[in-house]
């Protein structure tokens, strides 16, 4: 990776059920509600710490840029082939 | 005995669920594989921190203090300690929610 890494991108893998809440309250507090939900965080050793209490549940990866809900859901989105023209012009 | 009325463990107890006493080779496979992934999260928590000049107690004692699934012994990865047990260890798939836990490390001496 050429340009440095300044988000954690961290996807939860397995799931909470029957796991003391700790590690449920810990997910929702990185913002993940269910499995195969990744979210994105800046790199701080709060942030950091709070991965590596669940690590046994997501799998941690680094990434150059921020991505949003909107974005990840914009990538997944397939080339439709066509271009909608308004009106107006 | 044969028939309807032989005496079988579950029919003379009911519900009988048995579980070996060790591993089997694609439970030892999957193992090995969570405990790479944990290592590959640890190592991804040390390196972002370092890249961008931070560093933490807790990930950087992680990073060089827990074991790594490559240095342990095959009896560290899935066996545990267990004081009831003859020879001290039992089975990892013994412990509850063992798919989810880090059991690394035995007590001192053992």
């Amino acid at each position: 990776m050429s340009a440095p890494a300044k988000y954690f991108k961290v996807t939860q893998l397995r799931s909470t059920i029957g796991l003391p809440s700790l590690y449920k309250e810990t997910l929702h507090a990185l913002g993940l509600r269910r499995r195969h939900q990744t979210v994105y965080h800046k790199i701080t050793p709060q942030q950091a710490g709070q991965i590596a209490r669940v690590k046994e549940l997501v799998k941690v990866e680094l990434s150059p840029v921020y991505k949003d809900k909107a974005d990840m859901r914009a990538e997944r989105k397939s080339d439709p082939g066509f271009v909608v023209i308004p009106k107006s012009i | 005995m044969i028939g309807a009325f032989k005496s079988t463990c579950s029919v003379l107890s009911g519900l009988l669920w048995k579980k070996p006493w060790r591993l089997s080779a694609p439970q030892k496979r999957r193992q090995r594989h969570r405990m790479q992934t944990v290592d590959e999260n640890i190592r991804v928590l040390f390196e972002g921190l370092q890249e961008n000049g931070m560093n933490s107690k807790k990930i950087t004692n992680l990073q060089l203090n827990f074991p790594k699934e490559n240095e342990m012994l095959p009896r560290d990865k899935y066996t545990v300690f267990n004081k009831h047990s003859r020879g001290y260890r039992k089975g990892a798939h013994f412990v509850p929610k063992w798919t989810k836990l880090s059991l690394r490390e035995n007590p001192e001496n053992y």
